[in-house]
């Protein structure tokens, strides 16, 4: 009965669905128990595989654990469908064990469901999570919100997470600005920060072209002819990923992967069929999703110590070695104090 | 002539967004770039906090791809973090290879 409930009222407002008891053909999508580590790309195989069905029913009764990762991906799925007028609805939830948790971070309301989480959104004062949140305003205020999360106090350039602080914003303003400039549509950003492991988590995503999408748009012939994973390798060669202005040439990307290298941490791109993947002391993987199956837009996470973080201003410097656009110009610049 | 730009007082301390960085130097620094007069043009950062690379390759970068080395004659930049140092001097190279690239392919 809980389902049937919930099927009726799980319509996104302001879409044109179809109703739940028409004789659409509805897909049935089993929410896996775990979506982290290993379980992330397993489930976008799922994601890819059902996102522009026509119908969609995602059950959530077995979820018991899921990352900033999982939850951007769901989020950037839905808002993918509703774009389209696709119908998709929540079920399970009542039985899922962790329903409580996914409307602390805001899950049902950032999917259309806000009758599901009718709980107040109120970020941890330990900083243990971060809600979801869609990336619609500025970046510096996106990056700055989080970052006092995951490092409070940092913004005072003495404090001890001062460090922490830059790393963070650092890198979502990177990643929101890449989000943004080749999405064209909805992006969400997600957070997670354990005292007890020490890791910081953070994902951005969004429904948009992706990155191989909005090169292929750009005109790149070179991106015509490769795989989306080669493409999104190429795009983390700086001076690749834009065109017009104002360009970054994809430099924030690129110094952003750096950086994560630089710390021990782990990243992925998922991004139309290709997947991209950093991890610590491993040389760059690149591989695509199940064959016939695509991302619908770009989904990036990042993993990394919260102790690795602490000196940003000496993991930047260390960059200026690699090579990418972080060297510093030959001829003489004017700095004064 | 000096010109004083207060990049804390114009954009705050946290400076994230590319396309308000170049809307601003297309509007607010381009012009007395060029002027003959300016001699010297000061981008102060005192009080900025955290930048990224978005943000000040969209408002170096374009000056030195426009106008060469001759922008640093006149440009000077004040009260920069290391970090953000780090960016200015990776917008500048960035911008005189662009420079130079425009230049071949004109000659």
């Amino acid at each position: 009965m809980a389902d049937l409930t919930a099927r009726a009222l799980t319509k996104p407002p302001n879409t044109n669905h179809t109703s739940p008891r028409s004789n659409l053909s509805i897909y049935p999508l089993n929410v896996p128990r775990h979506i982290s580590a290993d379980g992330l790309i397993p489930f976008l195989n799922q994601l890819g595989e059902c996102a522009d069905v026509e119908s969609l029913e995602l059950d959530f009764a077995n979820l018991a654990k899921v990352t900033p990762a999982g939850l951007v991906a769901l989020a950037s799925l839905v808002a993918h469908r509703n774009r389209r007028s696709l119908a998709t609805q929540f079920m399970g939830f009542d039985e899922c064990c962790i329903s409580s948790y996914l409307r602390r971070m805001d899950l049902p309301r950032q999917c259309g469901f806000a009758h599901l989480g009718e709980v107040e959104v109120v970020r941890d004062p330990k900083g243990r999570f971060i809600p979801l949140e869609e990336i619609d305003h500025p970046v510096d205020r996106v990056g700055s919100a989080f970052a006092e999360i995951i490092a409070p106090g940092g913004d005072d350039y003495g404090h001890p997470n001062a460090g922490l602080y830059g790393t963070a914003w650092y890198l979502i303003t990177e990643i929101a600005n890449n989000v943004r400039q080749h999405s064209q549509g909805r992006g969400f950003i997600a957070a997670q920060t354990t005292l007890r492991d020490g890791f910081i988590r953070i994902a951005i995503g969004d429904c948009g072209r992706g990155i191989p999408g909005s090169l292929k748009d750009a005109g790149y012939s070179w991106a015509q002819e490769l795989t989306d994973e080669d493409i999104i390798a190429r795009a983390l060669e700086a001076r690749i990923s834009c065109k017009g202005s104002p360009t970054n040439e994809g430099v924030g990307l690129t110094l952003s992967s750096r950086l994560i290298d630089a710390m021990g941490g782990n990243l992925l791109i998922a991004s139309g069929s290709g997947l991209h993947i950093r991890l610590k002391g491993e040389e760059p993987r690149r591989r695509g999703l199940s064959a016939g199956t695509r991302f619908p837009g770009t989904l990036i996470t990042m993993t990394f110590r919260r102790s690795a973080a602490a000196d940003f201003d000496q993991m930047f410097n260390k960059l200026k070695d690699l090579e990418i656009p972080l060297r510093p110009s030959v001829s003489p610049v004017s700095f004064e104090p | 002539m000096t010109h004083e730009i207060h990049l804390q007082e114009e954009f705050g301390s946290h400076l994230g967004d590319g396309a308000e960085a170049y809307r601003f130097r297309v509007a607010s620094i381009d012009p007395y770039l060029a002027l003959d007069s300016c001699e010297r043009l000061v981008l102060d950062f005192t009080g900025v906090r955290v930048a990224n690379s978005s943000f000040v390759n969209a408002l170096v970068s374009g000056l030195l791809e426009q106008h060469g080395e001759a922008a640093l004659r006149k440009l000077v930049f004040r009260g920069c973090l290391p970090p953000v140092q780090s960016l200015v001097q990776s917008a500048v190279a960035l911008g005189l290879t662009k420079h130079g690239e425009r230049v071949r392919a004109r000659t």
